[in-house]
C-alpha cells in the first residue's frame, strides 16, 4: 500500500514538464499546469503497516447521516509527509518564486496493491477543502446613498473599520495569526487607554465594564456552546494554570499578543506563531473577532445616538 | 473642471448594474463587473481652482528628444478625495462585503469644461501602476533534485524561510507593515538569541559582528541604489537626534517592531494602520536586506559545517 498526498501550489515557477523524483522511500511529483507553471506537488510513500489505514464505515440507519466514517491513518507517517511539504514550500519559495502551498486544499489517496488492502481500506480518496461560507451580499442604490450620508459622521472610525476589514479578510483566508493582530489592535485602541505594557493593558481591560460584558457574553454564547473552541481555550488557559473566566481570558489575550509578536526560534518555548501553525490560533482569533466586532458596533451606536440627539436638539430649538 | 479618482475594488457585494449617486456635491459611481459584483468606484469632484491642475509638458531638444512633464495638482483636493476612498473602503467593508481597494492602480482624470482649461491642462489623466520586479523563474528536474537532497540539512531554517516567503508575498501586495514584521521575525529568530525584550535584542544584534556587517552593507547599498529610502531612514533617525550608523539603525529597527505591535488610535501619535503601509517602505527594505544577508549567511554556515564533516576520499 502507498499513501499519496498532494497540495495545490501558487507559483511563478516554470518547469519543462511534470517531474518525478525519488528520494529514499518517497516519490516527489511536481505537476505543471497548461502554462507550464508548477501548480501541484504530490508526495507518495510506501506504507509499512497498511492496517493503520484500514478505515471503518458503520451504517447508522435512521439517523441524520447515513453512516459513521472513521478515517484511520498513521499519525507519525502523515506528519512526516506534512513536514516534507513545509520544507519544500520554504525552500522552493526561497529559490524559485513559489508563492505558497494552498494548505486548505489537500488531496489524500491510498493506493492499494493487494486484494486484502482493497477490501479493508474502505476510504481510499479524500479531498479536503477548508473554507468559510462566503456568499455575495447584495446592495441597493438606497443603501449606498444611506452609507454615503453617514460616511462623514463615522469617519473617525475609519481606521478601526480598516483593521476589522483586514482582520475579516485574513480570518476568511484562514490566516488566523494575522487576523488576531488586526482584531487585537481594535480592542487595544478602544479599551487600552493608550497603554502598551502588558500589565497596564490587562489592568485597563479588566477595569472596563463594557469589555468585561463583551467577554462574558462571548464566553456564554460562543465558547461554552462550541466543543472545539471550549477545548482549545481551556487548554491554552491550563498551560498558564488558569481556568476559563473573564479576567483569565483578558490576560490570555494580552499575553498571546506579546508572544505572537516575537519569533525566537526557541524550541523550549510554548507554541510560537509561524506561517505553518495558523490553525493553532484559530480559537484565540475567533475570540478576538467576537470582541472586536461588537466593540466597533458600540462605537457606531454611540456616534449615531449623539448625532440623533444633536438633531433633536436642533429641531426643538 | 472636474477631478476624478477611480480605483478597482475586490468585493463580494452584488450590485444591480452601475450606480451613480450625487451626495454633498460629489459624484460617486459604483461599477459592477460581468458577474454583477462591485468592482470599481469613482469619485468625481468639482475643482474650485483649475489653475492648480495646469500641468506643463515641455520638449527638450537634445540628441535624444525627451518630454518633461510637470504634473501639478491641488494637493488638498487630492488628499480629500483620497481620504474619502479610505473612508468608503472602511465603511463598505463594515456594512457590506468589500474586501479591499486596489490602491496600487488608482487612476486620476481631469474633466475639462472650458476652452481655457483645455488649453492649459495638458495632462488629462494619469494612472501610475507601481510594479515590483517579480519574474517567473525556471526550475529543472536536477535543480529540484538538489533541493530535495539538501532539504534535511536546512531543517533549522525552514521556519525563517517561511517568514521570508510570507514577507515577499506581502511586499508584492505593497503591504509593507506586514512584510516588515515577517522579515523582523527572521532576524529575531536567527540572531536574537531567544531574547524578546527590546533592549536585550538590541544588545544581541549589536554584539553580533556578522549582524552589524549586514546592517552596514544594507545601509551602504541603500545610500547608493535607493537614496530615497536612505533619506527616509536618515530623517527618521534625525527626528530622534541620531545619525545613520549601525548602532542607531539597529535601535530603530527593533523600536519599529515595538511600535508596530500596538495600536492606540491616538490622533496625536499617528500609528501604523492599513492606511499607512507606504510609510514603512524604507524600514521594510532595510529589514529585507538584513534578513536576506542573514539567511544566506546561515545557509553558508550549514554548508561549511557539512563540508568540514564530509570525510575526504
Amino acid at each position: 500500500m502507498k499513501l499519496k498526498i498532494s497540495y495545490d501550489v501558487k507559483s511563478k515557477t516554470i518547469l519543462p514538464k511534470d517531474t518525478d523524483i525519488r528520494i529514499g522511500d518517497r516519490n516527489f511529483t511536481f505537476h505543471v499546469n497548461d502554462q507550464g507553471v508548477l501548480s501541484k506537488i504530490a508526495i507518495t510513500t510506501d506504507i509499512k503497516d497498511p492496517t493503520k489505514f484500514y478505515s471503518k464505515i458503520t451504517p447508522t440507519p435512521g439517523q441524520l447521516s447515513k453512516a459513521h466514517f472513521e478515517l484511520k491513518n498513521d499519525k507519525e507517517l502523515y506528519e512526516s509527509i506534512i513536514k516534507d511539504f513545509q520544507d519544500l514550500e520554504s525552500l522552493l519559495s526561497f529559490a524559485y518564486n513559489v508563492k505558497e502551498f494552498d494548505w486548505n486544499t489537500r488531496t489524500y489517496n491510498l493506493i492499494c496493491e493487494t486484494e486484502e488492502e482493497k477490501t479493508n481500506a474502505k476510504i481510499v480518496t479524500m479531498d479536503y477543502r477548508w473554507e468559510f461560507p462566503d456568499e455575495p451580499v447584495s446592495i441597493t442604490e438606497e443603501q449606498l446613498r444611506d452609507t454615503l450620508n453617514r460616511k462623514d459622521r463615522l469617519s473617525k472610525l475609519s481606521v478601526l473599520f480598516s483593521f476589522l476589514r483586514e482582520g475579516n479578510n485574513e480570518y476568511k483566508a484562514l490566516k488566523f495569526i494575522s487576523a488576531f493582530y488586526k482584531f487585537y489592535f481594535i480592542i487595544e485602541a478602544i479599551y487600552g487607554n493608550q497603554k502598551t505594557k502588558n500589565r497596564d493593558v490587562v489592568r485597563e481591560f479588566r477595569d472596563s465594564d463594557e469589555l468585561r460584558g463583551l467577554v462574558e457574553n462571548l464566553i456564554n454564547e460562543h465558547i461554552l456552546v462550541s466543543e472545539k473552541h471550549l477545548k482549545k481555550i481551556t487548554a491554552m488557559l491550563k498551560n498558564r494554570n488558569k481556568v476559563l473566566g473573564v479576567d483569565s481570558l483578558l490576560e490570555l489575550i494580552v499575553k498571546t499578543r506579546g508572544e505572537m509578536f516575537h519569533f525566537t526560534g526557541n524550541p523550549n518555548r510554548p507554541v510560537q506563531a509561524t506561517p505553518f501553525n495558523n490553525n493553532e490560533f484559530h480559537t484565540i482569533s475567533f475570540v478576538l473577532m467576537g470582541l472586536a466586532l461588537p466593540a466597533v458596533l458600540r462605537r457606531v451606536v454611540d456616534i449615531n445616538k449623539a448625532a440623533s440627539s444633536a438633531t433633536s436638539k436642533k429641531e426643538s430649538k | 473642471m472636474k477631478f476624478s479618482m477611480e480605483c478597482d475594488v475586490v468585493s463580494n457585494t452584488r450590485l444591480e448594474g452601475d450606480i451613480p449617486i450625487l451626495s454633498n456635491g460629489r459624484s460617486y459611481i459604483f461599477y459592477s463587473n460581468t458577474e454583477g459584483l462591485l468592482s470599481k468606484i469613482k469619485i468625481l469632484v468639482e475643482v474650485p481652482d483649475p489653475s492648480k491642475f495646469y500641468s506643463i509638458i515641455t520638449e527638450e531638444q537634445a540628441a535624444e528628444p525627451t518630454l518633461n512633464i510637470q504634473a501639478n495638482q491641488d494637493v488638498q483636493l487630492y488628499q480629500s478625495v483620497f481620504q474619502e476612498f479610505q473612508e468608503l473602503e472602511s465603511l463598505l467593508a463594515f456594512e457590506f462585503d468589500l474586501r479591499e481597494v486596489n490602491w496600487k492602480a488608482a487612476r486620476y482624470d481631469l474633466v475639462l469644461e472650458t476652452e481655457e482649461e483645455r488649453d492649459k491642462a495638458e495632462l488629462y489623466g494619469l494612472q501610475e501602476i507601481p510594479t515590483m520586479t517579480n519574474p517567473t523563474q525556471k526550475a529543472t528536474g536536477p535543480q529540484l533534485q538538489k533541493i530535495l537532497d539538501h532539504k534535511k540539512h536546512l531543517d533549522l531554517l525552514i521556519v525563517p524561510l517561511s517568514f521570508y516567503r510570507e514577507a515577499i508575498n506581502e511586499l508584492l501586495q505593497f503591504k509593507h507593515i506586514n512584510a516588515f514584521i515577517n522579515f523582523y521575525f527572521i532576524l529575531e529568530g536567527l540572531f536574537g538569541n531567544y531574547e524578546t525584550k527590546n533592549r536585550a535584542i538590541q544588545r544581541e544584534f549589536k554584539t553580533n559582528v556578522h549582524f552589524k556587517a549586514f546592517v552596514q552593507d544594507v545601509l551602504d547599498g541603500m545610500k547608493l541604489h535607493r537614496p530615497s529610502y536612505y533619506s527616509k531612514i536618515e530623517a527618521a533617525l534625525k527626528q530622534k537626534g541620531k545619525i545613520v550608523d549601525v548602532q542607531s539603525t539597529i535601535d530603530f529597527l527593533v523600536n519599529t517592531r515595538g511600535e508596530l505591535s500596538h495600536f492606540q488610535n491616538n490622533p496625536n501619535r499617528p500609528k501604523a494602520s492599513p492606511f499607512r503601509h507606504s510609510e514603512y517602505d524604507a524600514v521594510t527594505f532595510l529589514a529585507r536586506g538584513i534578513a536576506t544577508y542573514g539567511l544566506y549567511y546561515c545557509i553558508g554556515q550549514i554548508n561549511q559545517a557539512l563540508t568540514n564533516t564530509t570525510p575526504t576520499e
